[in-house]
């Protein structure tokens, strides 16, 4: 007992059992893969498929029912299978084309010799055949083992195989026909051969794989398909990406290769255009970029190619020959490697050239704002000139003496304009732990005798500090200040008061008292008038105590004749 | 010698002058033309004439027209164009040639001075 099927060839119906539909389809299928290649290919295949139409009317009009495999193997040997045909006919075809040759043409699809050849295998695949495919080219009968070494490479090459999966699948062609599929599996191309694996190598493969009937297996493929479609758009996305970004990246290194060239600044791209910036520092950072921007285009180049073929054409007519293919796969495993190389060649220059530069820059910026040998930070010596203060001495201490990570100014940013006006922050630590800090800092006032107030708020985190007055040398004033919580809120606010001339708002209570600031207050009686120069130091000769602290600062500070004639 | 070989040579060099003379004769459709080249032993399978049709239609030597069959569907008739008439008494004349050279080289002994023959038969062939 037998499926039985009907089937409609150009308008007529014919009955056949399953096999034998399985094998007529094949035989057309091959048939058209074969003559596809070739001017008015359809037209052959459309006439032959009505003659075999014709032919099955003959055996239905002889009384035959249903069509059995017998039938079809009859009609197939009356017809031949294409390479038969050409046989007969490709002399001629040939002939005109070397009419001026005397040497009989050759009968390529009869070579004796064993070859092979790598193709997808479309008819046992998971994906795209390509495992399956290679499996073949080098003889062997089992993808199994294969298939999970491949997907044991994946894991271990970080899915690297799998590009390579992408691109041998993009770039191999399927073995369509027989004479290919022969050819794949490395079997002679014999007419014998032809025969059979039309006859039963198409018949005996999995005929569900061919998704005629599509059963569960049909549901999966076409899954499968809709994945791949996405990775493949997916992929191209990517590429394109890459692909612009690589071109815009060799424009730049163009531009700067011109640029330098005709000694043109570089800067006219961009101020600070970092990129065009680097390259101009050093020839060997242009030429490796220029390797690499190169070498990119064609790895990013080719599978883009491949990708984009293989969407479009749905057919692709043996448009690449093998020859080609691995030319191509040859090409792109070349630039993949000397752009690797190149990008490593060009990054570590960059890295290399990039801290020159900064190193030159910074010692640039230490030059030109070192003043009396100290060197501070631009924003530094802003401060101290705008706030009046003098650094008379400092050493092992930071260059940045604008805490602003911590500042009042940062913490109470509400009120800008306010804390602008009113706050000033000197911070002062010490850099290298092991060595002592030296500081030395003031202002200066011309002065009339009088009873004068200073307060400020000071923060430190040790003893050693002291504050001082002079007169003309003569130290008039001198006050110790070491470290310790302020329990007493009444003499910060007594302090603030004065130093803010008000009431301090309960925003600035709560930073004062985070900040563990210590109200300094104190009065100074000037006797005669001159030149009062007064500031805090840590320095030996001020200061009546062996230790020293790392850490001193200054929130505002204020001075002021408090009375005229009081001396207290 | 292959003999086999030397005969298929032979069958498929006059294998398109067959087909254009069956056609001259009467306009034919695919299937009239295989049975007659097949009863001549000039084909061994049918598909051959496909492609063979398909060039000689390319090259302008054949025209088709569709004709509605009695049983089974419309059939391609051929016929000659005038190029392929043309080309067709072409040849003729070479097929003529082809016969008489046969000819002379069979019986060597009717003429007896061979230089002019020789010579005679090379102008031909040229």
């Amino acid at each position: 007992m037998k499926k039985n099927f009907t089937i409609n060839l150009y308008g007529m119906l014919f009955n056949i059992d399953e096999d034998a539909y399985q094998l007529l389809e094949n035989y057309l299928r091959n048939m058209r893969d074969y003559f596809s290649k070739r001017d008015g290919g359809e037209e052959i295949s459309d006439d032959i498929e009505r003659r075999v139409a014709e032919l099955l009317s003959e055996q239905k009009e002889a009384g035959i029912e249903a069509v059995t495999i017998e039938n079809i193997q009859d009609i197939m040997k009356r017809i031949g299978n294409p390479q038969e045909m050409d046989c007969e006919d490709e002399d001629r075809q040939s002939g005109q084309a070397q009419q001026h040759e005397q040497t009989p043409p050759p009968t390529p699809q009869f070579q004796e010799e064993k070859r092979r050849k790598f193709y997808l295998d479309g008819r046992d695949k998971m994906l795209g055949g390509v495992l399956s495919g290679m499996c073949k080219y080098f003889g062997g009968t089992n993808v199994l083992p294969w298939r999970i070494i491949f997907i044991l490479l994946c894991f271990v090459s970080f899915w690297g195989a799998a590009i390579v999966y992408m691109v041998l699948w993009a770039l191999i062609p399927e073995a369509k026909t027989a004479e290919e599929r022969l050819l794949m599996c490395g079997k002679p191309v014999t007419q014998e051969n032809l025969n059979n694996e039309i006859m039963y190598g198409m018949g005996s493969a999995t005929p569900a794989a061919q998704g005629g009937n599509g059963t569960g297996y049909g549901c999966l493929t076409s899954l499968l398909t809709m994945l791949v479609t996405c990775l493949k758009v997916a992929a191209m996305l990517i590429l394109i990406g890459l692909f612009i970004g690589l071109i815009i990246f060799l424009g730049i290194t163009l531009i700067s290769v011109v640029c330098v060239a005709l000694d043109v600044s570089i800067y006219f791209l961009s101020e600070d255009f970092w990129l065009s910036y680097v390259m101009a520092l050093a020839p060997s950072i242009r030429w490796w970029a220029l390797v690499f921007a190169l070498s990119g285009l064609i790895v990013t180049f080719i599978p883009l190619y491949a990708l984009f073929k293989s969407m479009t054409l749905v057919k692709a007519e043996d448009s690449m020959r093998n020859t080609t293919h691995w030319g191509l796969i040859a090409t792109w495993i070349v630039a993949l490697v000397v752009a690797v190389v190149s990008f490593i060649g060009f990054i570590s220059q960059m890295v290399y050239y990039t801290k020159v530069e900064s190193d030159r820059e910074h010692a640039e910026y230490v030059k030109e704002n070192t003043r009396n040998g100290m060197y501070l930070t631009e924003a530094s010596w802003e401060f101290l000139t705008e706030s009046g203060w003098k650094i008379l001495k400092l050493e092992n201490a930071d260059n940045d003496i604008m805490d602003r990570g911590e500042s009042m100014e940062y913490k109470t940013q509400e009120d800008v304009s306010y804390e602008k006006q009113q706050i000033e922050f000197l911070s002062l630590e010490q850099e290298n732990k092991s060595a002592p800090m030296l500081y030395d800092i003031g202002k200066t006032l011309e002065v009339s005798p009088g009873l004068y107030r200073l307060a400020a708020l000071l923060k430190t985190d040790g003893q050693g500090n002291a504050f001082y007055a002079k007169m003309g040398g003569n130290i008039i004033f001198q006050k110790d200040i070491n470290e310790y919580m302020p329990a007493d809120t009444s003499a910060t606010h007594r302090t603030t008061d004065f130093i803010y001339r008000k009431r301090t708002t309960p925003e600035m209570d709560k930073v004062l008292a985070e900040e563990e600031l210590i109200p300094f207050d104190v009065y100074i009686q000037v006797k005669e008038r001159g030149t009062l120069d007064y500031g805090f130091s840590n320095d030996k000769a001020l200061r009546n105590n062996p230790w020293t602290a790392t850490e001193f600062k200054v929130v505002r500070m204020r001075l002021e004749l408090v009375d005229e004639n009081t001396v207290k | 010698m292959n003999t086999e070989n030397v005969k298929s040579q032979m069958r498929k060099g006059m294998l398109e002058y067959s087909v254009l003379l069956l056609l001259r004769r009467q306009p034919a459709y695919a299937t009239d033309i295989i049975t007659q080249l097949k009863n001549a032993e000039l084909i061994v399978v049918e598909g051959t004439l496909y492609p063979l049709l398909s060039r000689l239609k390319r090259d302008g030597m054949l025209c088709y027209q569709w004709q509605e069959s009695t049983q089974g569907p419309p059939r391609k008739y051929y016929a000659l164009t005038p190029e392929g008439e043309k080309a067709l008494d072409e040849l003729d004349t070479a097929w003529a040639a082809l016969e008489k050279t046969v000819e002379i080289l069979k019986n060597p002994l009717t003429e007896t001075p061979q230089q002019p023959t020789g010579s005679d038969i090379s102008a031909e062939q040229h």
